[in-house]
């Protein structure tokens, strides 16, 4: 997974609440819920860096938290992967 | 005395529907009338004009059994009085609000105390009668334990009242809370569920709905640790979207009228194996 471009799908409804959000998706009336750090790593997810790149990228931000930031990303893009609201293309 | 057909209406929240049926000579004589009472008595009369569909209720002469149709389609059919009259509940409650766009309907129970309520969503199961029937022991007035119509134009509330609706697994326990025994001609038993007037739990009942204080998902399980933990507004919205039982009627299916909900009240996930659990709990977050 590290090398692929995870890109945030179109149709879902985005509400941001208290640094958390929750995503609609009306045609598959799903609603999938985001913490606050499910959330960070959404918003990373714009069809420009691989997963490998948006670890970086947070461990650069959070040193403190190196050890857990890839557990987090990949489980949290996994995720989002599951219920449609990301796709993963390769690198190219 | 010959047979004849007599029709019911029963209305809520700006939608009717008929209950055709006869009350004629011999067993089960003036049986009907009495059910669809208890059944739908609570729900205020409304003028309306269209009729979303007739339910019609035989006992064809020579059998004893019940049936109920709808159009064409047989809904049941049986000797259980009562089995019929949780088939035509659960019928009519979907066809009230099958078509329903003035509000979400959230699959929940609502009770009040003198100037606020709670909602109470769940899924089938989830034990959300049980905790409005206890509710109720405490003195909390009685709305629902199934159904509420969130206006989306002011928040007003509506509720489907009816009768406490104990499916047999959750029966034992309300035993410990309310006298079942001494009312069991006053309840309506069938296989699954047993119906329980709402007055034999708590006498008082008032029609007005105050605003909504808070949200509180009630889980029963015998397994879990007992529990009650505020949680977010978005795992709230998650967990409302799916109580939001009509939300194909709503302009995006009622997804930014819920995450508005969920933004102004607390909301509580609840965790109970029993009921000596919850005066604590509900005491913990200061309901």
């Amino acid at each position: 997974m590290l090398n692929q471009i995870p890109h945030s799908a179109d149709g879902f409804e985005l509400e941001e609440i208290d640094g958390e959000i929750l995503l609609y998706s009306p045609a598959s009336t799903r609603s999938v819920y985001l913490n606050s750090t499910a959330s960070l790593i959404w918003r990373l997810c714009d069809g420009q860096q691989s997963v490998g790149q948006i670890i970086e990228q947070l461990k650069d931000a959070f040193p403190e938290a190196q050890d857990s930031i890839e557990q987090d990303v990949v489980h949290s893009i996994q995720l989002f992967v599951d219920n449609e609201a990301v796709s993963l293309t390769s690198a190219a | 005395m010959a047979n004849s057909a007599v029709e019911a209406t029963v209305t809520f929240d700006g939608h009717k529907v008929s209950i055709e049926y006869s009350e004629g000579e011999g067993e089960g004589e003036g049986e009907i009338k009495p059910l669809i009472e208890f059944l739908f008595g609570d729900l205020p009369v409304e003028q309306i004009a269209t009729n979303e569909a007739t339910f019609v209720i035989e006992r064809p002469t020579g059998q004893d059994n019940w049936q109920l149709h709808r159009n064409q389609s047989k809904l049941f059919s049986g000797k259980d009085l009562n089995g019929l009259g949780n088939t035509l509940g659960g019928e009519v409650l979907f066809t009230l609000i099958e078509n329903n766009q003035s509000g979400m309907a959230i699959h929940a129970g609502l009770v009040s105390t003198k100037d606020s309520s709670i909602l109470l969503p769940a899924d089938s199961g989830s034990g959300k009668s049980s905790v409005t029937t206890w509710l109720l022991t405490q003195g909390w007035y009685y709305h629902t334990d199934e159904l509420v119509i969130i206006n989306l134009q002011n928040g007003a509330l509506k509720a489907f009242t009816r009768p406490l609706n104990i499916k047999s697994h959750g029966l034992a326990p309300i035993g410990e809370i309310f006298d079942l025994n001494s009312h069991h001609g006053e309840l309506r038993a069938s296989n699954m569920v047993t119906m329980i007037p709402h007055r034999l739990v708590n006498p008082s009942y008032r029609e007005e709905i105050p605003p909504l204080s808070a949200i509180v998902f009630p889980h029963y399980s015998k397994d879990s640790e007992p529990g009650i933990q505020k949680i977010s507004g978005a795992e709230a919205g998650l967990e409302l979207m799916r109580s939001n039982v009509i939300a194909r009627n709503l302009p995006g299916h009622g997804f930014s009228d819920v995450t508005r909900l969920v933004r102004r009240l607390p909301a509580y996930r609840l965790h109970y194996q029993h009921f000596d659990d919850l005066p604590s709990l509900f005491k913990q977050v200061n309901l």
